[in-house]
């Protein structure tokens, strides 16, 4: 499960002063569930993302993953949690056996659990063919993938993606979403930030839909549109960010 | 964190064992271009310090003495007053009037102005030579004119001159080397950022102490290996017969016990640990390798400034032995010149292991602190 109660984050700038990223944010994914952030640029979803995967601390107020607070328990919820962005880089002079490795064994795993656990991946990601060549010419798919085999070597429960396909072509956008809905029958929790409308409205059980750091609205698809009375959830986003 | 430390260790020696680029260019920039262009200029020394240049004299007087020490002398090359002298720029003239000869030449061109002295003190012999077989004519007696000769005599050993030189050199030229090359490896610091990789391992259950450490020491291996490769290229460039340091080095011989070689091995790895501490909290600081070069260029100034204490002969009080990089440059001469263990060795390493310690702290603290990490 992850949860904030009243999260804020506030940044200094130099030149412009305090900037408040997210203001007041109060949302809930269950365990075993897919929650969907949605938001235009700026509206604070990659800093939410950032404190639940304890690279931020919040301002004030709590967020807490498998119950534990991402401030205090730091080290635990790092045992718990998968962490997947599409500005992440991949080691460009290993192999994507060479990165997993390298991975499961700073994560304390046995050298067989991650051999284990990458040919799982390898086989589902279809990554066989090139699971053992350098990743310096990789495709941007290819790298994604490998972002994606190396966040899921040590087998989280819990899963943080920001933007998992921004920057993917639609043949490799579909398989990652594909993937992402193969990991909900697994059982996982997924908490994902995305741009494109259609992955939160295939995979997510619940959307939260964020502006200038508010919450402005929370629900699964269809408690949306009783809400807002709109059938289509780009018309659902547009009426509440624009308002 | 030891485990994990050595594994991050590990990960970072291989990739920059995969970086073709930085391999290349170490092994070509070690092995040739430094020993080459070192081996040049001691050629141009060579030529400059013993070749038979012959400097052009206007002869502006038929006075015999100086006819006699232009005439005398090979290097000279005397030329009549009718000549154009402006053909000559670097030329000494030489006059006279009834009792005085007049040496002319340029005290901004050292060279010539040490031709200019050099027949002043032949005119002073030609004219003291005279004097003498004139009093000798009359019957003083040659004991009597010169009832003494004086010799400066040195009564130091080639070994010891070549130690001196060593102990002069060699510390200066560690630090320069060590820092330039770890400058190199600072990639392995910053480049987690540039390339977007550092919130992965961030995310991961690492402790940000081993992330340090291990990179730290992946910074000092490097540099300590580079290094070593530059020393083996002059070595290779001086044993087909290249001078590498031309005369300065002159009748020396280099001689290291193996207790010495041992002491300026620690003595060395403590340096490097400190410089890579330091490349460290850079890299960790800036967000690109190009930032991370600004920062680095003070560093490499303040290291040659402090390097440059090892040509002095001053004797320092102890405490300046706990200025890291000064410590270690005056300990390795010691070690060297005295041949000895150098008595402030311990200190020396003691404050090397505390600024590393430091260092790394500063650094693991600057890996918590998320506007360093997530800096725009």
């Amino acid at each position: 499960m992850i949860e904030t109660r009243s999260l804020r984050k506030v940044f200094q700038s130099k030149k412009k002063g305090q900037i408040t990223a997210i203001c007041d944010l109060t949302m809930r994914c269950g365990a075993g569930e897919i929650y969907a952030l949605l938001g235009p640029n700026g509206a604070g979803k990659t800093t939410t993302l950032r404190i639940l995967a304890t690279l931020m601390d919040p301002t004030s107020g709590d967020a807490r993953v498998d119950s534990l607070s991402v401030v205090h328990d730091k080290e635990e919820i790092r045992k718990r949690i998968g962490v997947v962005s599409y500005e992440t880089g991949v080691y460009e002079r290993m192999t994507p056996r060479e990165i997993g490795h390298y991975f499961g064994r700073l994560n304390n795993m046995e050298v067989g659990q991650i051999d284990h656990n990458l040919a799982y991946i390898f086989a589902l990601l279809r990554m066989e063919d090139f699971a053992d060549r350098r990743t310096d010419d990789f495709s941007t798919g290819m790298r994604q993938k490998t972002v994606l085999m190396r966040a899921l070597v040590t087998a989280p429960q819990i899963l943080i993606f920001d933007e998992p396909t921004s920057g993917l072509d639609l043949l490799t956008a579909k398989s990652v979403v594909d993937y992402i809905r193969l990991l909900k029958n697994e059982g996982k929790t997924i908490l994902f930030s995305t741009h494109v409308l259609w992955e939160a409205e295939k995979l997510a059980d619940r959307i939260g839909i964020i502006d200038r750091g508010r919450l402005v609205e929370e629900g699964t698809l269809s408690e949306l549109r009783e809400r807002t009375g709109r059938a289509d959830l780009e018309d659902i986003f547009f009426s509440l960010v624009s308002e | 964190m030891l485990r994990q430390a050595l594994l991050v260790y590990r990960k970072e020696m291989l990739t920059m064992r995969r970086d073709r680029r930085l391999i290349i260019g170490v092994t070509v920039t070690s092995l040739l271009v430094m020993p080459a262009l070192m081996g040049f200029l001691g050629r141009m020394t060579n030529t400059g310090n013993g070749g038979p240049e012959l400097t052009p004299v206007v002869l502006g007087t038929d006075h015999p003495a100086a006819v006699a020490v232009v005439r005398g002398d090979p290097t000279l090359w005397a030329i009549g007053a009718t000549i154009d002298s402006s053909r000559y720029p670097n030329h000494v003239t030489i006059t006279s009037d009834n009792e005085t000869i007049r040496v002319i030449s340029d005290r901004t061109k050292p060279r010539l102005w040490s031709v200019a002295e050099r027949i002043d003190a032949s005119l002073e012999t030609w004219k003291r030579d005279r004097l003498m077989a004139r009093l000798q004519d009359l019957g003083v007696s040659r004991s009597e004119l010169d009832p003494f000769t004086v010799q400066l005599q040195d009564r130091s050993s080639e070994t010891a001159r070549g130690a001196v030189l060593l102990g002069t050199l060699m510390p200066y030229l560690v630090i320069v080397l060590l820092v330039a090359n770890s400058v190199r490896a600072v990639y392995v610091a910053v480049g987690e950022k540039e390339k977007n990789t550092l919130a992965s391992v961030l995310v991961s259950q690492v402790p940000r102490e081993a992330i340090v450490i291990g990179k730290s020491l992946a910074i000092t291996t490097f540099a300590i290996f580079a290094s070593v490769l530059l020393v083996m290229g002059m070595v290779v460039f001086a044993s087909l017969g290249f001078t590498i340091a031309g005369d300065a080095l002159g009748d020396a011989n280099f001689q290291l016990r193996p207790s010495q070689v041992v002491e300026l091995i620690i003595n060395i790895s403590g340096l490097a640990l400190v410089i890579s501490s330091v490349i460290m909290v850079v890299g960790t600081y800036a967000r690109t390798q190009r930032e991370a070069g600004i920062y680095t260029a003070p560093l490499l100034f303040v290291s040659i400034f402090l390097a440059v204490f090892s040509f002095s002969d001053t004797s320092f009080s102890t405490a300046v032995y706990a200025i890291p990089i000064l410590g270690n440059a005056l300990t390795m001469k010691a070690t060297i010149v005295d041949g000895t263990g150098a008595p402030e060795i311990g200190l020396v390493l003691g404050v090397n292991a505390l600024v590393f310690a430091v260092l790394v702290w500063v650094s693991v603290a600057m890996y918590r602190r998320e506007t360093v990490l997530f800096r725009r």
